[in-house]
């Protein structure tokens, strides 16, 4: 048969990549593209006794403690929707920003930092703002791309700000504090979150069609909203999970479980629970698990074929050989490939592929690794909204309404992947922005 | 080079025993003459940390450096020789086990029907454990809410009146951190200072006093069967220095690390009296006896273990 | 009629309904193990629940909620093909004409079976090492815990399962989307 190890790997990691992209843009489902692709190498390059390779990680994957959150939170999601109490939420919001031009979108990202603060976990804010805020948004008729991209980033801001399952990873991965991470990330992730509101300001001073003004007539309605009942249970359910949390109760794991239950308890006093409600809530829970689950798993399965055909060793050696030895130059490459490795994978499988190689060579250079864990994190904003692979995009297409397409979305992220890239280069110049309470 | 290996550790890469690995790996290099070069993987970078036996038994890995109780699940032997919690009180006690009691020996019995050879065995340091709240002895542990590993360690504090749970590691910071959990079986004092669980958890017990993990290094029999003599013996020699090394360098880790703790007034250090420890053991045993009756395997192992430490006048 | 009409669909199907009975079976069995998340939910409930007002953490919460949650994710995958939920590249999908994508189809059909039918094959490996000893006695890999269920064993039998059914899927999709592409050159 066919031998693909005798091209080397050098070539290898381009026949790689090239023949994952040509599959992507033929329309094929991303999950089934990558473990292909994954599954010819993994045979192309060891032969058909490689295989099991590939089941053994799916195995491993999909057991994974830490990857419950993601159900727990879709279905927190699902239940909000479709009691009354996410649309009383928003609605006594409006209170906040109804005659600032853009003001439904700044509290829209001020609502994600709440969330963010919950939540550890990509995925969750997502959707919960894209059935939230999103439809209020377009309602109002705000410009598409704008609603759209403040709600993709703004529910990115989950794993940026602390609890986040992605600073976790690094700490383990890399054997640094997770305490000293978390720290280390909260003033970047502030930043981050500042500049997409400043940035919603200016563009929407400049163009003031993005976002109209509510008409007397509807500021005339606004007084019916009642903003106790609104607020009280939204508030009960986020102190569930952040009270569990921070006080100490429960896991990442168990405090999103808190949050379907708080939910749960909110409709059932306001008289809204039944079975059917639980009912539809766990079949979109179901469909949109399945969609992102088996992305990680077609992620999971090309990294460990990589791994195997020793990608680890050519990476650090292309590393070395590009930059010769300049600490900027190893820094700006390292991002680079995070940048590139984020468009087409799941940010585990890029923390698995490049972290090993990374981390060692960043402490040889004598760079601090927490600081370099704020950069990781920074980098994996960006995946999560880059394309062809960003996973934000795809939990907003999810449950964004139906003309909505994921080209549309793609496009909508780009300023936002900007001042993601902005951020990361004020925090690569000025590390004390991650460093300065050491 | 003639010989090419992958062999996964069950380390992540920023870990200082992965860095002790690699350093045997190009040692082996070395001592070969450039015939075997031996690429070593971090955790998870092929395969799952339980899951590296099927690894090597399917030809896919050649080999890893493991802790040999993650494998419990597959064999409860494995549990009880990977992890006799209790038995121990110090590393050299567990190699002279391995390389002269008759453990080498075992393991290659216990591993032969994967296909796979036992090289030889290490270990770490008796591990330390993790603590919010003052331990000074067995009847400290009743309730107390304790995050422990697969197999006999879970046992072991059931019996002694914890409560045990099971965390992923990912979730040991933050559970500790959140008081999820008062305590926790996670590694040697040094990696646990520098990973800053002693700043959240700070009631350290060290010395510990109840798991030292048999580091194994094995790899395909059949792969192994076909190197000459001479590499064998290099092979077998280089993991014997390679126990050494480890061991020495963690404990040199531990000493400047527990005097580290020492000058901070947030941390207390506990160590158990003699007679507790003596206590905790007597526990320990019960368990390793109900743990020999769940495979004829267990039950070799039990008994190998019990001849060599009445024979040493350890029990 | 109904049959008749799945077998030589008119139209290019886009929507994200089930296509054939298999996918229909698999869609209405998901709906009902759905609720398992819901389960999964009050069992970690009462797991913060014993563990803070009874001070008595259980010892089988977390590895069934993994073991559910594992179960559930794989699962996950055959339902979102049943309804064609799996998330695409549609920057050239979606311009090209109903003829090509039909082809297109094909071509994503093909490939499933390709995927589907290697991976059943390395499955039925991992299975049979979590379901036998090496030396052919029936013993089902357990998770190595205080508690020690089999469920390493389950999750590997259900992967096994799962990688079979995605198999027959692919083939009835192909099935169909080649009827469709005949019938169209007839007319
Ligand atoms: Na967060
Ligand atoms: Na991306």
């Amino acid at each position: 048969m066919f031998d693909l190890s005798a091209m080397g790997i050098g070539y290898g990691s381009l026949l790689m990549l090239g023949s994952m992209i040509l599959l992507l843009l033929t329309g094929m489902q991303l999950a089934f593209v990558t473990a292909l692709v994954a599954l010819v190498f993994a045979i192309g390059w060891f032969g058909v006794g490689a295989l099991p390779l590939i089941t053994s990680r799916l195995y491993s994957f999909v057991g994974s403690y830490v990857f419950l959150a993601v159900p727990m939170f879709v279905l927190m999601a699902a239940l909000l929707d479709r009691s009354g109490i996410a649309r009383d939420l928003f609605d006594a919001m409006k209170v906040f920003g109804r005659k600032l031009r853009g003001g439904v979108a700044v509290q829209t990202l001020l609502v994600a930092i709440v969330l963010a603060s919950m939540s550890g976990v990509i995925g969750g804010e997502t959707v919960l703002l894209g059935i939230l805020a999103l439809p209020q948004m377009l309602r109002l008729g705000y410009n598409r791309k704008l609603a759209i991209g403040v709600t993709c980033a703004g529910g990115a801001l989950g794993t940026m700000l602390p609890p986040s399952i992605v600073l976790i990873i690094y700490g383990l991965t890399a054997s640094v504090s997770i305490g000293d991470l978390f720290k280390a990330a909260f003033l970047p992730a502030f930043i981050l979150a500042f500049a997409y509101m400043a940035y919603v300001l200016i563009i929407c001073r400049l163009n003031p069609e993005y976002a109209p003004l509510p008409s007397d007539e509807e500021l005339a309605t606004d007084n019916d909203v009642n903003y106790f009942k609104a607020l009280l249970f939204p508030l009960l359910t986020v102190m569930m999970v952040l009270g569990s949390i921070y006080t100490g109760v429960a896991s990442v794991t168990e405090a999103s479980a808190l949050g379907v239950v708080g939910i749960i308890i909110s409709a059932a006093i306001r008289g809204e629970l039944n079975f059917a409600m639980l009912k539809d809530s766990a079949k979109a829970t179901m469909s949109t698990c399945g969609m992102i689950i088996w992305i990680g798993i077609g992620a999971t399965a090309l990294v460990g074929v990589y791994n195997l055909m020793g990608g680890i060793s050519f990476v650090e050696e292309t590393i070395l050989a590009l930059s010769g030895g300049s600490v900027m130059g190893t820094v700006m490459i390292m991002m680079i490939i995070l940048l590139v490795l984020g468009m087409f994978l799941d940010w585990v499988g890029v923390a698995l592929l490049t972290m090993p190689i990374f981390v060692p060579i960043i402490i040889g250079l004598g760079l601090d690794p927490i600081w370099f864990g704020v950069v990781f994190c920074l980098n994996m904003q960006v995946s999560f909204l880059s394309p062809p692979f960003g996973p934000a995009a795809f939990y907003l297409k999810s449950v964004a309404p139906k003309d909505i397409s994921l080209g549309e979305i793609f496009s909508s992220l780009l300023p936002f992947i900007g001042l993601q890239v902005l951020v990361l280069a004020l925090v690569i110049f000025f590390p004390e922005l991650a460093l300065w309470w050491k | 080079a003639d010989y090419n290996f992958k062999f996964q550790s069950s380390d992540p890469a920023g870990d200082k025993n992965f860095q002790v690995q690699k350093e045997w790996t190009k040692r082996v290099e070395t001592m070969t003459g450039g015939r075997v070069h031996i690429e070593l993987l971090p955790v998870g970078s092929i395969f799952k940390h339980t899951e590296t036996l099927d690894g090597i038994k399917m030809g896919i890995l050649d080999g890893h450096i493991t802790a040999t109780e993650f494998f419990s699940g597959k064999d409860p032997a494995f549990g009880l020789i990977g992890n006799t919690v209790g038995a121990w009180s110090n590393t050299q006690q567990l190699l002279q086990y391995v390389n002269y009691g008759g453990g080498y020996e075992l393991m290659n019995e216990l591993y032969a029907p994967y296909g796979v050879k036992f090289i030889g065995g290490s270990t770490t340091g008796v591990e330390s454990l993790v603590s919010r709240v003052p331990l000074d002895s067995v009847a400290d542990l009743k309730g107390l809410k304790l995050r422990a590993p697969e197999g006999l360690v879970q046992r072991v504090f059931a019996a002694a009146g914890a409560a045990p749970v099971n965390l992923p590691g990912s979730e040991v910071f933050t559970g500790l951190s959140k008081g999820v959990i008062d305590a926790a079986d996670y590694t040697v004092f040094s990696t646990n200072q520098k990973a800053g669980m002693n700043d959240i958890a700070t009631h350290p017990v060290q010395p510990g006093f109840h798991s030292l993990p048999l580091i194994d290094i094995s790899m395909n029999k059949k792969k192994w069967d076909k190197l000459p003599a001479d590499i064998q013996s290099i092979l077998t020699v280089s993991v014997r220095d390679f126990a050494e090394d480890m061991t020495t360098q963690l404990r040199i880790a531990d000493q400047a690390a527990v005097k580290a703790a020492q000058a901070d007034p947030n941390i207390t250090i506990h160590d158990w009296s003699a007679e507790e420890r003596k206590k905790f053991r007597a526990i320990a045993r019960t368990q390793w006896e109900e743990f020999a009756k769940s495979s004829d395997n267990a039950q070799k192992v039990y008994d190998s273990i019990t001849t060599y430490l009445e024979a040493n006048g350890l029990l | 009629m109904i049959m008749k009409d799945e077998i030589h669909p008119d139209n290019l199907d886009s929507s994200e309904q089930p296509r054939n009975i298999l996918d229909r079976a698999i869609f209405k069995f998901g709906n009902l193990i759905s609720l398992l998340f819901v389960f999964t939910v009050a069992i970690s409930f009462y797991e913060v629940l014993m563990r803070y007002v009874f001070n008595a953490p259980t010892i089988w919460v977390h590895e069934t909620a993994s073991f559910l949650g594992g179960c559930l994710f794989v699962y996950g995958g055959i339902y979102a093909l049943s309804i064609n939920k799996h998330v695409r590249v549609v920057l050239i999908y979606d311009i090209v004409s109903d003829r090509t994508r039909r082809w297109l189809n094909v071509f994503h059909h093909v490939m499933g079976l390709l995927f589907s039918s290697l991976l059943s094959w390395a499955a039925y490996q991992m299975v049979q090492d979590s379901w036998f000893t090496p030396f052919g006695d029936v013993r089902l890999e357990t998770s190595g815990s205080a508690w020690n269920p089999a469920f390493p064993a389950l999750v590997k039998g259900m992967i096994f399962m799962t990688l079979c059914i995605m198999f027959v899927q692919f083939s009835l999709h192909l099935i169909q989307e080649l009827n469709g592409l005949r019938k169209r050159k007839d007319v």
